[in-house]
């Protein structure tokens, strides 16, 4: 990889806000995001990878013939590496992780009859996969992602003005933040400095991720890195760091279309060669796995 | 390439009051234009070019009145088969459509109205209303109370109105304990349609109209209130806003979403849940309140919560409480219009009718004949089949006259979010369940009989509306002297719809 980083650094932590210590703001429903925009969101949404981070579990096992998972969960998590299951707690907000988990890869179960672990989920999964988390209860308000997720606590009036809302077609959100934003899930080996969770603590969008997100962006990382994890590192590294703001995220995915059909018509920089091999064909990509000790796999 | 609708239409001397052609709004990939699609909009050209030479009409304005909706229905028929009862004379005689149909020929109430707090929702300018050639304007003024009263009173032959809720919920207490009033119960998106705004509405239009043109629904449901430490109901707080809605807003009914969590409760909620819904039956009966209106199906507004939408849960729970009154809302059909799954096959077997999850709902009934006390919602269910599938109108309508009998039909319309309702009141009017569906299907053909109960007489009974004094009291109302003055003035509509299609279709 041939990657470069501004010799003047920024500190990434040195502007806005966090929420750390304060309530859980009262989030609009998804559910209710989709009464106005069930036709422009909704028939994607039903698919989108942001919004099945959980699935029920009749959904799943019917999309995969699982027919030996676990008889007691309710939803299934996980996609490509491992999926596990989830059983509905009795207390709010919790789920319990069980411990029998189909390896999609090798196509095989691991301790098909373990039991389940209350506070695993809580204190690993609920940051990424569930919506209004409270890191000191340990709770969440819903699974899955929901719209605030990303686009922030939605007011009345952006039903005329829709660059009132973060990530919004209209609404040029700032590089740091769209970063901030993203890097909440995606930066992934980072750790609360509030909770010492790997997951950000009570983070809303349009605060600063690193106020309290502690996520090691060196280059010897990166180079350590799949390529998966090292363009988010290094995309994260250029405008937190180098305070560069011409590529972020959504230069490239486009979250409700599921596509990154975008990132072809990119100008040739450094950041393509993280996946991309310089001097070969653009077409060819480097082949890689994912790993990651917080989700097991 | 795509090209907007508009374009295409003005490039081809398109100008149709019934879409022609799937618009897309930029986040599909269009779907082509179907050959019965394209002979439909030939038909309706021609046609169109005949009859405004003839009556030396400018061919827009031909469109936009009553003869160009008939010319649009009586297309339909030539490309679709005979669903809608148009005469030919309607397309060219300005008088026959009035003589055919005279206005106040029936009551009409429709339950299912909705306006906002001056919020723009997008409703209105949906590809589904702009395949209809509609370009309603979608602003803040648009959704206001202002605009549902004009589009509902004066620019429709609508009667009564009940004004139905929008998911959302009251915050009844500060967090100093005081109990809060107005705007302060309904902060930020829970303030789009709250119980307190639809039940200061319907007192002010009654005032002003000087008689009971308006009902109003309430938003509280059983998990609108949650108690995170039990994770069950907060049942105090929960019966002191039932209290509030009844006794301090007089409101008519309840208006549920099952698949909503407002409260955040982490999940929707059963109408046949024992522990969480039951309670509410009963305070709701012991404040004298016994209907209740359920929105099932269009579960495409909740991933999460959509295993709530499908109408399973009402089966036992209605036959648990003989004594409350269940309207299902949009007779629980599972996909809009604007949903690539609407017309897949699977969804709809045309074999038998039955279409998610309508068919659930007349199972029901099927498995309990003598069960009284489910009623039919028809809105935005019937309007946009009209449009998008005849066929399946019928087979909506059919099914539930067939199943729960004429007298457990209601209607409603979802408007404003589609504008005006009159389109659906006159597509209604002039529905006509074939005489190979009667037979094939077991269908009842429409009598005019059968019409006036679904366009009011049923929700009136509900209701406990006097239709004969209400016959008598309206036209001599405020509404109705100011309905006279603003008809009076004469306004066209505009067709011209704004999705975008594929230019090489054209």
């Amino acid at each position: 990889m041939a990657l470069t980083v501004s010799a003047q650094q920024h500190d990434p932590a040195d502007w806005g806000g966090d929420h750390v210590g304060k309530p859980v703001p009262i989030y609009e429903d998804g559910n209710a995001c989709l009464f106005c925009h069930r036709t422009t969101i909704g028939p994607s949404w039903q698919t989108n990878r942001h919004a099945t981070t959980i699935r029920g579990i009749d959904d799943e096992v019917r999309a995969r013939q699982l027919a030996d998972s676990p008889r007691d969960a309710d939803y299934a998590i996980g996609r490509e590496a491992i999926l596990r299951f989830l059983k509905r707690a009795k207390s709010y907000g919790t789920v319990e992780l069980l411990n029998p988990r189909w390896d999609v890869r090798k196509q095989v179960w691991h301790d098909p009859k373990g039991n389940a672990h209350a506070t695993s989920f809580a204190e690993r999964c609920a940051g990424c996969h569930t919506s209004g988390v409270d890191s000191i209860a340990k709770t969440f308000q819903m699974v899955s992602l929901d719209c605030h997720t990303c686009h922030g606590i939605a007011v009345p009036e952006h039903t005329e003005d829709g660059s009132l809302m973060l990530l919004a077609k209209k609404e040029r959100t700032l590089p740091r933040v769209e970063i901030s934003i993203c890097g909440a899930c995606h930066l992934r080996g980072g750790t609360s400095k509030s909770t010492g969770l790997p997951f950000p603590n009570n983070f809303v969008p349009g605060d600063n991720l690193f106020k309290d997100f502690a996520v090691d962006l060196s280059e010897k990382r990166i180079q350590s890195e799949n390529p998966g994890e090292a363009h988010i590192l290094q995309n994260t590294r250029d405008v937190t760091l180098a305070g560069k703001t011409e590529v972020t995220c959504t230069t490239c995915h486009d979250i409700h279309a599921q596509s990154t059909a975008k990132h072809v018509k990119l100008p040739e920089q450094p950041l393509c060669f993280t996946c991309h091999t310089q001097g070969e064909p653009m077409k060819t990509i480097r082949p890689y796995n994912r790993h990651s000790a917080t989700c097991e796999y | 390439m795509w090209v907007p609708k508009w374009l295409r239409d003005r490039e081809k001397g398109v100008d149709s009051p019934f879409p022609t052609q799937v618009v897309s709004n930029e986040e599909f990939v269009p779907r082509p234009q179907t050959k019965q699609q394209a002979q439909m909009e030939k038909l309706i050209g021609e046609i169109a070019d005949d009859r405004s030479k003839k009556l030396g009409m400018e061919r827009r304005a031909f469109l936009a009145s009553s003869m160009g909706l008939a010319t649009a229905f009586m297309a339909s028929n030539m490309v679709y088969g005979r669903h809608w009862n148009v005469a030919e004379a309607e397309t060219i005689e300005k008088g026959a459509y009035e003589e055919k149909w005279p206005k106040g020929e029936y009551f009409v109430f429709d339950v299912q109205t909705h306006f906002t707090n001056g919020y723009n929702l997008g409703f209105r300018s949906s590809p589904f209303i702009r395949n209809m050639g509609f370009n309603l304007s979608d602003d803040p003024e648009a959704y206001s109370f202002e605009n549902f009263v004009k589009e509902m009173f004066f620019d429709s032959e609508t009667s009564m109105i009940c004004i139905s809720g929008v998911p959302g919920k009251e915050i009844n207490r500060g967090a100093d304990g005081a109990i809060l009033e107005g705007k302060d119960r309904s902060p930020g998106m829970l303030g789009l349609l709250p119980s307190w705004l639809m039940s200061e509405r319907k007192h002010e239009l009654n005032t002003i109209a000087g008689s009971q043109r308006a009902l109003c629904q309430g938003n509280c449901a059983p998990n609108h209130y949650w108690d995170k430490t039990a994770n069950k109901p907060a049942f105090n707080e929960l019966f002191e806003q039932m209290e509030r809605e009844v006794t301090q807003y007089k409101i008519d009914s309840w208006k549920w979403y099952c698949h909503m969590d407002p409260a955040r409760s982490g999940n929707g909620f059963r109408l046949d849940d024992e522990a969480m819904t039951y309670p509410f039956y009963e305070k709701s009966k012991e404040l004298g309140l016994k209907v209740f209106s359920i929105h099932k199906g269009y579960a495409s507004q909740s991933r999460t919560l959509g295993h709530f939408a499908p109408p399973a849960d009402i089966e036992k729970a209605a036959l648990a409480h003989p004594d409350i009154n269940f309207i299902i809302y949009h007779s629980a059909m599972k996909h809009g219009p604007g949903e690539p799954e609407f017309d897949e096959s699977g969804t709809f077997n045309p074999e038998t009718g039955d279409f998610e999850w309508h068919r659930e709902l007349m199972a029901i009934k099927k498995r309990n004949p003598n069960m009284n006390n489910v009623y039919c919602e028809i809105g935005s269910a019937f309007g946009t089949l009209a449009i998008v599938h005849p066929e399946l109108a019928q087979h909506l309508i059919g099914q539930n006259v067939k199943h729960y009998g004429v007298d457990h039909v209601i209607w409603g319309t979802d408007c404003l979010w589609w504008g005006s309702p009159q389109w659906v009141i006159d597509a209604f009017k002039r529905l006509e369940i074939s005489d190979a569906m009667c037979e094939k299907h077991g269908y009842k053909k429409l009598t005019a009989e059968d019409k006036a109960k679904i366009f009011g007489l049923n929700a009136a009974k509900l209701y406990g509306i006097d239709v004969q004094a209400a016959r008598t009291n309206f036209p001599k109302d405020t509404l109705s002297r100011l309905k006279t003055a603003y008809v009076d003035q004469g306004i066209l509509r505009d067709n011209a719809a704004h999705g975008w299609v594929r230019a090489e279709k054209a």
